[in-house]
């Protein structure tokens, strides 16, 4: 059951890498056709906003998937040296301080996410697009996130073994 | 005198989350949180949020993950083959001989790649096993390899200038323009610095007997003519003012592809590979970036970088006894953090002191780069050497002593910057209008 649990988890990490790696290649595609509209000379409104927005879409939706394929950056002077009980302590301390602050950050983009739809609130750029539907990509990305960490730190207890 | 028990108390906090392996994005969130509870009444998570949105979905950011993309297609290609096979004729005969493929290998891949890590690990990879062969100094091929490595930071695109730009909010393009000269310079004086050495080690090198005619050596280099091509368009392009950084970017990526296309190189897997790699390294960096967005404002209802500034204004510093400061500042903590993270810890703190100081903010920008290259070869913590230890399974501490000499070249590098500024300077101020 728990086995099944960590398998279905690390492919969702996965396909939201995918899918965030995806919002890569609409950053490439709309500032092509930026490019392309400056030489044709014809107007797409918000070709700017939406490559930033595909950037954050991309950017926290990856970060469950960058953070299990050992992607995020960290310093590991000193838990390289570390051994035993320091090393478990240091292990359940990163990872725990870790849940708290990524369920803070999931948390409140969720909040931002929930505010943006009951105010409508519509972007200043030229897009003037519905903000709460670019920040959906991020508000996900930060959930899966959070779910990601938490899952690495119960995992700690479940198999005591050092991750 | 409570202010600075709250500031003394902040910034322990953000050493031990660093410290104690805590990933740097979380960190800073964390550091920040707490430091906004403490200082302010604002709500917290609201302001976190909104920060951190803006600057995850900031137009100027989107070169990042594009030139990193770039990168690493070029890195799947026969590049780092091509590269060993047309320079090697050209280079053969000079005192130093194929170390200069090190060198100036390392420079063309740098005009392609913003990452010094990927320069090494690319050129390395043919360098090291083929002047192994021919019995170079082991001491000397992984030193100047290291060494070059960073060039990849300087010679625009950079990864690092990109992050700089994007927190200070300078052009990014003028930037990367800056950093042309200043980068060619610093691959002529490690060129230099081989020279020299060989001859007066000429003993243990080796003596290279092939020979090659001026039509060969054309014909070896011809393989090299598209990436050169490449850099000119993508560089030229941004210099001519016709295109953005991002726009610039994209191009890039376009031409690296038909280029890997040509080559036989692109693949199914070799796509995906290059474009789940980009995915991961902008993740990890837009992470960060974001993070320190909300450090920034964090910092500012602390007071610290304010304070700081008026302080450092009333110790009446000439500008070159603040630049030696911050230099010992910068090598103390590049030898704890890589680049990245150095830049943008710090940069949160020390922008007002800096513009109060009356500093050009493009040429601090260059000047931040060639310091922070230096972290990448300081132990214990440089990640050209954790690349080239991987590379060359020899330890880092032998790596590292290698590659000394190049570490004080660099400093040489700062004083020659510091003390003509117009080699940042000049080639921004000659662009033609720059497209933001």
């Amino acid at each position: 059951m728990l086995c099944k649990l960590d398998k279905f988890l690390n492919s969702l990490y996965r396909y939201s890498g995918y899918v965030a790696s995806f919002f890569l290649i609409l950053i490439l595609v709309s500032i092509v056709i930026g490019i392309a509209s400056r030489i044709f000379g014809f107007y797409i409104r918000g070709l700017t906003e939406y490559s930033g927005y595909s950037l954050a879409t991309a950017s926290f939706l990856a970060l469950a998937y960058t953070f299990n394929e050992n992607g995020h950056i960290r310093i590991t002077l000193f838990l390289e040296k570390a051994k035993g009980k320091l090393l478990r302590f240091l292990t359940v301390w990163c990872l725990s301080v870790s849940t708290f602050f990524s369920g803070f950050l999931a948390f409140y983009f969720i909040k931002m996410w929930i505010v943006s739809i009951q105010l409508a609130e519509r972007s200043q750029g030229a897009d003037e697009i519905l903000l709460w539907i670019p920040q959906t990509g991020v508000a996900l990305g930060s959930i899966i996130f959070f779910v990601c960490i938490t899952h690495n730190f119960l995992k700690l207890f479940i198999t005591k073994r050092d991750a | 005198m409570l202010e600075v028990y709250l500031t003394i108390f902040f910034i322990s906090v953000l050493l031990i989350f660093l410290g104690s392996g805590v990933w740097v994005g979380i960190s800073m969130i964390g550091v920040s949180t707490i430091g906004m509870m403490m200082f302010t009444s604002r709500p917290v998570g609201d302001a976190m949020a909104t920060t951190m949105w803006s600057m995850g979905s900031s137009w100027s950011l989107t070169a990042l993950p594009l030139f990193v993309w770039m990168g690493e297609i070029l890195f799947r290609t026969k590049l780092s083959e091509n590269l060993f096979k047309g320079l090697s004729p050209w280079l053969a005969r000079l005192p130093g001989g194929l170390i200069h493929v090190n060198v100036l290998g390392c420079a063309i891949f740098a005009a392609i790649s913003g990452s010094s890590a990927a320069t090494v690990a690319t050129v390395g990879k043919m360098s090291i096993p083929e002047l192994r062969k021919r019995n170079y100094p082991e001491r000397f091929l992984l030193g100047t390899l290291a060494g070059s490595g960073t060039l990849g930071l300087l010679i625009p695109p950079s990864i690092i200038l990109i992050i700089y730009g994007v927190t200070v909010e300078e052009s990014i393009a003028k930037l990367f323009i800056a950093g042309i000269i200043p980068g060619i310079g610093l691959a002529f004086l490690f060129m230099a610095y081989v020279v020299l050495w060989s001859l007066k080690n000429k003993k243990i090198m080796p003596v290279i007997s092939e020979d090659f005619s001026f039509l060969e050596k054309i014909k070896k280099s011809g393989q090299l003519s598209p990436v050169i091509l490449l850099i000119f368009a993508v560089i030229g392009s941004i210099y001519a003012g016709i295109a953005t950084a991002t726009e610039a970017a994209s191009l890039g990526v376009l031409g690296a592809l038909l280029l890997s296309y040509f080559q036989n190189s692109l693949t199914k897997e070799s796509f995906s590979k290059s474009l789940l790699g980009a995915t991961k390294t902008s993740c990890m960096i837009a992470f960060i970036l974001a993070g320190s967005s909300f450090l920034t404002l964090a910092m500012a209802f602390t007071g610290l970088p304010k304070n700081l500034a008026v302080f450092i204004d009333t110790l009446q510093l000439s500008p070159y006894m603040l630049l030696l400061v911050l230099t010992l500042f910068y090598i103390l903590l590049g030898m704890f953090l890589d680049g990245i993270s150095a830049v943008v810890l710090t940069m949160a703190i020390i922008e007002p002191m800096i513009r109060q100081a009356g500093f050009d903010m493009i040429w601090f920008g260059v000047y931040l780069v060639i310091v922070v290259e230096m972290a990448q070869i300081t132990p214990p913590v440089g990640f050209n050497l954790f690349v080239l230890q991987g590379m060359a399974k020899r330890d880092m501490g032998f790596i590292a002593r290698s590659a000394f000499p190049l570490f004080l070249l660099m400093i040489l590098a700062v004083i020659i910057i510091v003390a003509f500024p117009q080699l940042a300077l000049w080639l921004p101020e000659k662009m033609i209008q720059p497209l933001n």
